[in-house]
């Protein structure tokens, strides 16, 4: 499954992993319910799970809680998360690796 | 709250306020057209391009600019409270301080919700306070979080600066907004 916005791609297209890519910045946390819809099935059907987002060139608020949302779930479903990140994305070394915290089965990888 | 509050940056004697804005815009988001949304995005993105030209590296200074400035839209544009009124944002530069300022018109409600998060953002641990409020909204509906805020101070020590000022006709309130940081801890990021 692949979504494609004018603005972002959501890839889900390879079993036990998800890809985003381009620009985030959907109105609300509720909002990002159905682009984020198969990777929390794809949580749920795997044993780990595989998030990159070195493509993702921004990300709102809005978006860093939808994804503490993943976060959780994944928690909530004991499937251990790896998140592939860019270290030269500013928000992505700082805001996002803040989230590691929320469950010691999140790794983030800086690449 | 007072007829007039001001917060942080606004009561700093000197500061990059006295400069006229290097770059500034009026605009309207009507939130029922959900298309409009994408301006913030796009003005955010335009104020940062604009502004990364003064930077070596011009995309970390895009990147960081640009989240920052939406960011602060998107807040304005959340907290105004007649859809029809002017979201502005400026820009200024001076020495080697950035500074980024927004006005919308809300309500006394609002007005307080923001003054009572501010004085919260100043006094509280910033690590602590962005956790309980990123799983607090992450457990909830809500979305009126202040995660971007607390991000902008934690994660790129900016300074902030708030001031509330009551309209004189229609019991509305301007809010100002203002976050600067400094060139030097851009680059360093």
């Amino acid at each position: 499954m692949i979504i494609n916005d004018t603005d972002y791609t959501i890839d889900c297209n390879t079993p036990g992993k998800a890809k985003l890519l381009g620009t985030l910045r959907l109105p609300s946390p509720t909002a990002y319910d159905e682009p984020f819809a198969h990777i929390k099935s794809g949580i749920e059907a795997s044993s780990e799970y595989t998030i990159d987002v070195t493509e993702l060139e921004f990300l709102n608020s809005s978006g860093l809680t939808a994804i503490a949302r993943i976060f959780m779930h994944a928690r909530k479903e004991g499937t251990p998360l790896t998140v592939i990140a860019n270290e030269n994305t500013p928000w992505q070394k700082k805001s996002l690796v803040s989230l590691k915290k929320l469950w010691d089965q999140i790794t983030i990888e800086l690449h | 709250m007072t007829e007039n509050t001001c917060f942080g940056l606004y009561n700093e004697s000197e500061t990059v306020l006295d400069k006229e804005a290097d770059l500034s815009l009026d605009f309207v988001v009507p939130l029922e057209l959900i298309s409009h949304w994408k301006k913030c995005s796009l003005v955010a993105d335009f104020f940062a391009n604009y502004q990364s030209l003064n930077f070596e590296d011009q995309q970390k200074a895009m990147s960081v600019l640009s989240n920052i400035i939406n960011e602060l839209l998107e807040n304005a544009v959340k907290f105004t409270c007649d859809p029809n009124k002017l979201v502005s944002i400026s820009l200024r530069r001076y020495q080697d301080e950035i500074s980024i300022e927004t006005v919308n018109v809300t309500n006394k409600e609002n007005a307080k919700k923001l003054e009572a998060f501010i004085e919260k953002v100043d006094t509280a641990n910033l690590e602590e306070l962005f956790f309980e409020q990123i799983e607090a909204a992450a457990l909830s509906e809500h979305d009126a979080s202040g995660v971007g805020l607390i991000s902008i101070v934690k994660d790129y020590n900016a300074k902030l600066g708030l001031k509330i000022q009551e309209k004189p006709d229609d019991s509305l309130f301007d809010v100002h907004v203002k976050v600067s940081l400094s060139s030097d801890d851009l680059e360093a990021l």
